[in-house]
């Protein structure tokens, strides 16, 4: 609440002084002044993002073998080494893997795969093979531990329609909204007003527990709509951003994180990737989607934001190695996840799994997608990984 | 007297034997029940419609329910194939082909807009609203996108085949998806061939159709692919290829034959995972999430009982002790379609269809786009800060107008911009009769009527009376207050929590 208290009384300092506009400049340095705290920012891939064609290994026969129609050759792929190269939508992808911001994580995934695009993706966002029934998500524990005490509404954003799972926890109800002009309510003041004071009613015992559930939502809401309002009123983007669905959330997430939002976790969705048919132009345009990542951290690297925020990529799980007969793929098993920013050791990180020794015509995972969760909890957090996701043996070394 | 007491006596044993268990103890179907059961099979029920299901009593009430939703009726809908001919694309340049069939996507999209707005239409005033409630459920369970299935006539065809058998057989219903052009569409099964199957249909029929996750080895799914293989869709006609059917052997199950697709599906039916599967799903979407396992229980043993027939299963559940259990009441969210369906059956008002549509939209949940294969999750998932703000937002428009500016920020529907350049739209005539204004006349009477008519669950004391203060100013000379004041006050009721949950 302080830090935006401050915003405020600077803003209202600078207009008083007959600055006006208040400069961009003056903006980055504030939010940076103010103490901005480390951020993650979470995009899951919904449907199960085909690893094998993001990451391609080119120079291995048997994938060109068991992929006679979507295979890529080493042309079309950018070049990331002599034997892998990225899917070419992702422009921005080699020069922030060279730049070592970008780090790569082969063979991703879990004992056991599940096949089912929900209990797979249960069990990654519960990082427990329980999935649901673990009762909360693992950056819903995140937060309930590391953060026991924050009262602002915004410690977790989604910015999109469903809420996953991984941020569900009983402390701390995420703030969710898709596109920020339509995130208020719509009315007179004296009505709002009215409404708030009847949502602040403390008598409740009568009233059926749904209600308070949506009181609570309400009272959230109604402020964290006025304080999205003014971040992105005030954010202008030193950057060219993509015109797409992705590029206009990560617009959003930078303007909260320029205001000096509170938030902890920023969870974002891109789907689209369930390829069980004409995937070669169907992932294509998903991972175009995609590499507005590019844009957004330069957008905070202009706004010298890029130490205080991490980008974690996943999917449910890679798809099958071979191709089926509708030129697509079929749900899989280990996958490709990347992790984006100033402070990641960049480079390839995993291994890559054999086309040889398969599980069912599925990829054996070389890394437990837990061993990048931790060091997320632990450098990054600075908190104890096992009592969030429970004791992990060997975590990554990508902070 | 003796007989009296025999018949009662013969009751209780058919009650027991029927539950055996908890809910011993028969339905006191006075008005709160009643409502609920209205709330929960029908959309927005209105006072009057509440006291005559009290007058009939439970069973004639249900009976009433499910003759509407069981009911033979012709299609209302003309529906065409609005699609592009090979013929007609022959000789034109590749512009002029995409031109041809951007044009005809666009009047296919506009056959599918009309469906809609004539769905949402008999959901607010149909005489068979129960109907209408079981397809948007099914509409859930066997889902399909207009995303995936580019073609207004199969979503269409799709829909109505949810209608004819909504409370009719299921297995006849799984077996007709299964074989549906959209559905092939959809998950793929169109494309699934002898020796290059393709799994999306053969999971998902058993993930989320029949038996549930964790019923099933992935093995039993590479084998139901293998029996899945063969359909093919040419324009309307679906058939079966026999050239690209894998008719070897396969295990699915246990059981190891050489099983088709019909077979395949026998084999789903037989499981008592898939009573116990369908059940669950229709207890959590009728009762709700926290319904004693009792209810779903007995459902299923009536669609054991019964071969599948869903109506008598349906009866069960809306008959049943565990379905009026205090603790389910009022514990319900209302999914978007609801919300607006239930508002506009309360107004009585006018509202374009399409304007209701695009306000579910709006508010999470677009007919014919559910955000994936599982259909729409329902429950406190529709609850968020986003569409929290926009359901209270689009139901003070649906009751107090809607102005172009309020259409600004977020969506691309359409059909809101086509509103938003044609102006805007009011209600015509006033939401209170003369004879309601007449006995309306302190703010307190006005909050309590609004409450009392647009609500399930009545706010507290002190709530209402911040209602009332509000529009304490307008009662000059203890007068009921303008149109337009009433429905500005009716903006707020529908924006307290209770508003969201019956």
């Amino acid at each position: 609440m302080l830090r935006r208290h401050f915003l405020g009384t600077t803003a209202l300092g600078a207009a008083l002084l007959g600055l006006g506009r208040i400069p961009e400049g003056l903006l980055v340095s504030r939010a940076q002044r103010s103490g901005v705290e480390r951020a993650l920012v979470v995009v899951q891939l919904s449907g199960g993002n085909d690893g094998l064609n993001t990451v391609v290994p080119f120079a291995d026969d048997l994938y060109h073998a068991a992929r006679p129609r979507l295979g890529s050759k080493q042309a079309d792929t950018l070049a990331l080494n002599e034997h892998l190269g990225f899917h070419k939508a992702l422009k921005s992808f080699p020069a922030l893997h060279a730049s070592g911001q970008l780090a790569t994580i082969l063979g991703i995934g879990y004992a056991n795969p599940v096949r089912s695009h929900f209990s797979s993706m249960d069990i990654w966002h519960a990082a427990d093979a329980r999935g649901k029934l673990a009762g909360s998500g693992w950056l819903g524990r995140l937060a309930e531990t590391g953060f026991p005490d924050a009262k602002e509404p915004e410690l977790i954003v989604h910015v999109g329609n469903r809420v996953p799972f991984a941020l569900s926890n009983k402390k701390h109800a995420p703030v969710a909204f898709a596109a920020p002009a339509g995130f208020r309510w719509r009315g007179g003041k004296e009505d709002l007003a009215a409404l708030e004071k009847a949502s602040a009613s403390e008598c409740m015992e009568d009233a059926p527990t749904s209600v308070g559930h949506v009181r609570g939502t309400f009272r959230d809401a109604v402020k964290a709509s006025r304080n999205v309002e003014n971040a992105v009123r005030e954010f202008k983007p030193a950057t060219p951003f993509p015109e797409n669905g992705l590029s206009a959330h990560l617009q959003s997430v930078a303007a909260m994180l320029t205001a000096g939002f509170p938030t902890r976790i920023y969870s974002l969705e891109l789907g689209g990737f369930d390829t069980h048919n004409q995937q070669l132009t169907r992932q294509a345009r998903c991972l175009d989607e995609l590499d507005a990542l590019g844009a957004f951290q330069a957008e905070l690297k202009a706004r010298k934001l890029d130490d205080k925020v991490l980008v974690l990529v996943y999917s449910e799980f890679g798809r099958r190695v071979a191709e089926n007969g509708s030129q697509g793929t079929d749900h899989g098993a280990a996958g490709v996840a990347f992790l984006l920013g100033s402070k990641v050791k960049g480079g390839l990180h995993g291994s890559m799994p054999s086309l040889k020794d398969l599980e069912r015509g599925d990829l054996r995972f070389t890394t437990d997608f837990r061993t990048l969760y931790a060091p997320i909890i632990a450098q990054w957090f600075g908190m104890q990984a096992a009592p969030i996701i429970g004791e992990v043996a060997e975590p990554l070394a990508v902070l | 007297m003796h007989r009296t007491f025999t018949l009662v006596l013969a009751s209780c044993f058919a009650l027991l034997s029927l539950s055996n268990t908890l809910f011993a103890q028969a339905v006191v179907f006075d008005a709160a029940a009643a409502r609920h059961l209205l709330a929960r099979t029908t959309f927005g029920p209105s006072a009057a419609e509440v006291e005559a299901a009290v007058a009939a009593g439970l069973n004639a009430s249900v009976d009433k329910l499910l003759a509407g939703a069981t009911a033979r009726k012709p299609r209302s809908f003309e529906v065409k194939p609005i699609r592009v001919e090979r013929a007609a694309l022959r000789g034109l340049s590749e512009e002029e082909r995409q031109k041809k069939q951007n044009e005809n996507r666009r009047e296919d999209l506009q056959q599918l807009r009309s469906f809609t707005a004539w769905w949402m239409e008999v959901m607010v005033g149909g005489d068979a609203p129960l109907r209408e409630k079981l397809v948007l459920f099914w509409h859930g369970h066997f889902t399909s996108s207009m995303r995936d299935v580019r073609d207004s006539k199969r979503m269409i065809d799709q829909n109505e085949l949810l209608r004819e058998e909504c409370a009719g057989s299921f297995r006849r219903m799984l077996k007709a998806i299964t074989v549906d052009a959209a559905m092939l569409e959809y998950l793929d099964n169109d494309e699934n061939r002898a020796g290059k199957p393709n799994e999306n249909y053969a999971r998902e029929v058993m993930e989320l159709f029949t038996l549930g996750v964790g019923n099933y080895t992935e093995k039993d799914i590479a084998e139901a692919a293998r029996a899945l293989t063969g359909w093919r869709v040419r324009g309307d006609e679906v058939y079966l290829d026999r050239r690209q059917q894998d008719r070897g052997e396969k295990t699915v199950l246990g059981v190891t034959a050489r099983i088709d697709t019909d077979e395949l599906l026998e084999i789903l039916l037989a499981r008592p995972e898939a009573t116990r599967w369908v059940a669950a799903r229709l207890v959590r979407f009728f009762a709700g999430e926290n319904a004693a396992p009792e209810l779903a229980a007995s459902v299923a043993a009536a669609l054991r009982e019964n071969d599948w027939q869903l109506a008598p299963a349906l009866r069960v559940l809306f008959t049943h002790p565990g379905f009026y259990a205090r603790e389910l009441r009022g514990q319900r969210v209302l999914s978007p379609v609801e919300l607006v369906a239930s508002l506009t059956h309360r107004t009585g008002d006018v509202v374009p269809p399409f304007l209701l549509v695009a306000a579910a939209s709006r508010m999470g949940q677009t007919l014919f786009d559910p955000p994936d294969v599982r259909g729409w999750g329902g429950g406190a998932d529709w609850i968020n800060s986003a569409s929290l703000l926009e359901r209270q937002n689009w139901c003070g428009h649906l009751v107090g107008g809607v102005n172009p500016r309020d259409l600004k920020g977020g969506g691309d529907d359409r059909a809101l911009r086509e509103l938003a350049r044609s102006g805007n739209w009011t209600p015509k005539k006033p939401l209170l009769t003369q004879e309601e204004q007449a006995g309306i006349t302190t703010e307190r009477a006005l909050v309590d009527h609004l409450c009392r008519r647009f609500l399930e669950v009545q706010p507290l004391e002190a709530v209402r009376a911040t209602l009332a203060e509000r529009v304490k100013a307008e009662f000059v000379g203890g007068r009921c207050p303008a149109d337009k004041v009433v429905r500005g006050l009716l903006k707020l009721v529908l924006s307290l929590p209770e508003a969201q949950i019956h």
